[in-house]
């Protein structure tokens, strides 16, 4: 077996494959680096393929904690892991849009599947998922319900501040004007869209363009990002993987060349 | 090998504790010190009035005075520097110079003759479109006033040397600059990309004479070593600085040195020579005027980026590693350009921002491993 471990800020992935690259687990658990998150993570993928750690022939980790992971046989990070387990599921990707807890980034693919470059937001956490945990937060949500709340906002109010903590006192702001939770939302989310959308134009994306990590489980954020691009954007069946799923693949390639 | 170890250790320990050095310097050459600020001053007319010249280039983490002057968006260098007087930390200074390079610098050297009246902060006007005539004039003029000023400053027991001299003293110092600069992609396995740095900033915490004659020594021993392989990533430095620790022990870790820099806390000071003709001040005035390269500098046909390729094919380099220090406008702006000209020349460039206070490195890691990863 192979694995795959993605620690990110807010949650940890791993993805199980067996030789013949069969995906054997590939689970979530919402905690990230520096918590019991990755044994958590660990205990639900080896639980699902009733196989022991012990057959594990090679280890990729990557995200933001993947310094820290004693096991790993060695460290990738996001960027390619993300290029590599997308290309993996979906051979024609040539633009990624991955939204994590923390980092936003975009890389775009050549036609063989290499990168051919990649953008990545700064230390701020304007654009991130971090952003939308914090606007969920100040509208009393949860953030799995942002998407709709935002989908059924007509006029979004403007977001202009791109600072977290300073759209939270805007947005603050804006419902103590009494301006409705559905267009607050609405705002939130096209503001974020704008961000991350101008980091895909500075890099050209150009289709088939597919998001992942946690914040393409928005659908309202899917779609508002497409309208600034212009461009159609899927999602994969499970995005919060694909890191994983590419360390995964990783560690495959680099244990037959090993061998 | 021992001893080019113990002169390395002599020299990185003088640029990693400034304040210390400074002090034993001012107790052997027994001169008062000046602070001098980024990013270009007429150091050697500091130099020649018999006062101590050191750097002022931040360093301090944490700021819990600085803002009362000035907003979170400015530097980190004019912040923590800000900060540090605020402190107390340059009430040991005879005097302070900051230049008019930005408009960070012409607000500091108002707002500092405020937070620390008890020190004379001299604001020094640096033409800013050099292509004038009457640039040359108007830094003569200022050289003057310069002059003036630090000799109203000076003890009775002061030994003031005449400007030639103090500038062939800097002509020597700059010229063992650039021998170590070419010197180091021969040895970058005993001088990483930290050492570097460190090596580097000792110059402005020690007297220039004693620095140079031991910066000699130390490439003396050095040259007799046998070259060194390395099989990191090479790459040309280019922005105000680099300093910051936890970056510099970032590229140690991921094997990248620096083999050149256009920095302007680096070889930008000592890279243009002086010239051979004129007289003491005019050689001065045109070593400010022939300053290439660095973004701050009005320079109608931005010879930054081309400069830059040059240095990067002739080291065989990777890349050319482009450090944008935190709200820093003139460097944002030359950003792109430098990205075009290298680009046109097939260089790659990896950017990356630069703050002192910089806890956390980990995206700045994901940053530079996913270029490392994909572009090299």
């Amino acid at each position: 077996m192979f694995l795959g471990i993605d620690i990110g800020s807010s949650s940890s992935k791993a993805v199980l494959l067996d030789e013949e690259k069969n995906i054997l687990a590939a689970e979530v658990y919402p905690l990230g680096t520096g918590t019991r998150g990755v044994q958590e993570v660990l205990q639900l993928a080896f639980a699902a393929t009733k196989r022991s750690p012990d057959s594990v022939l090679y280890t990729v980790a990557t995200g933001y904690g993947r310094m820290n992971y004693k096991g790993a046989d060695k460290q990738i990070t996001e960027i390619s892991c993300h290029a590599k387990g997308m290309r993996f599921l979906q051979p024609d990707v040539r633009t990624i849009i991955d939204i994590g807890g923390q980092d936003t980034k975009v890389i775009r693919l050549d036609e063989s599947g290499g990168i051919e470059n990649f953008v990545m937001n700064d230390k701020c956490a304007a654009g991130t998922g971090r952003f939308l945990e914090v606007m969920a937060r100040v509208l009393d949500c949860h953030i799995s319900d942002l998407s709709a709340l935002a989908g059924k906002g007509q006029n979004p109010v403007p977001i202009s501040n791109m600072c977290t903590v300073f759209a939270e006192s805007e947005v603050i702001s804006h419902l103590s004007n009494n301006v409705s939770l559905e267009n607050v939302a609405s705002g939130a989310v096209l503001s974020i869209a704008k961000r991350v959308s101008g980091m895909a134009k500075r890099l050209g994306a150009v289709p088939r363009v597919m998001m992942t990590g946690g914040g393409s489980l928005n659908h309202s954020l899917v779609a508002a990002i497409s309208e600034q691009l212009e461009l159609a954007i899927d999602v994969p069946a499970n995005p919060q993987v694909i890191g994983a799923l590419g360390a995964a693949v990783f560690a495959h390639t680099l244990y037959q060349k090993q061998s | 090998m021992a001893k080019v170890h113990d002169l390395i250790q002599e020299l990185y320990d003088a640029g990693y504790h400034p304040a210390q050095t400074i002090r034993r310097s001012m107790q052997r050459t027994q001169k008062p010190a000046v602070g001098l600020f980024p990013l270009f001053l007429p150091e050697e007319l500091v130099y020649a009035a018999g006062f101590l010249p050191v750097g002022l280039w931040g360093g301090v983490s944490g700021f819990s005075h600085a803002d009362k002057y000035l907003q979170s968006f400015c530097c980190s260098i004019m912040r923590a520097n800000m900060e540090l007087a605020m402190l107390g930390s340059y009430d040991v200074l005879r005097a302070i110079l900051i230049p008019s390079q930005c408009d960070t610098l012409k607000c500091m050297c108002e707002n500092m003759k405020v937070a620390l009246p008890h020190v004379p902060i001299l604001g020094v006007t640096i033409p800013h479109n050099r292509t004038l005539s009457g640039a040359h004039e108007q830094l003569l003029s200022e050289f003057s006033y310069l002059s003036d000023a630090l000799k109203a400053l000076q003890d009775p027991s002061a030994t003031p040397i005449s400007l030639q001299k103090a500038i062939a003293i800097y002509e020597k110092y700059r010229a063992t600059m650039m021998d170590f600069i070419q010197t180091v992609p021969d040895y970058l396995q005993t001088i990483n990309a930290k050492t570097r740095h460190y090596l580097i900033k000792a110059a402005y915490y020690m007297d220039k004479e004693e620095y140079t004659e031991t910066l000699s020594a130390l490439l003396s021993e050095l040259k007799k070593q046998p070259k060194e392989d390395f099989h990191g990533t090479r790459m040309v430095a280019t922005g105000i600085m680099i300093d910051s620790e936890s970056v510099l022990d970032l590229l140690v870790e991921l094997e990248i040195a620096i083999v050149d820099d256009l920095l302007c806390q680096e070889s930008l000071q000592f890279r243009t020579k002086t010239r051979e003709s004129g007289s003491p001040a005019s050689k001065l005035a045109y070593r400010f005027l022939d300053l290439q390269a660095a973004s701050v500098l009005y320079e109608p046909k931005k010879p930054r980026g081309t400069l830059l390729a040059d240095m990067a094919i002739s080291h065989g380099a990777d890349a050319v590693l482009f450090c944008l220090t935190k709200f820093c406008d003139p460097e944002a702006f030359d950003q792109p350009l430098v990205q075009k000209d290298l680009s046109e020349r097939g260089v790659t460039m990896l950017s990356i921002e630069i703050d002192q206070h910089v806890d956390s490195v980990e995206q700045l890691r994901t940053r530079i491993q996913g270029f490392l990863e994909t572009k090299l």
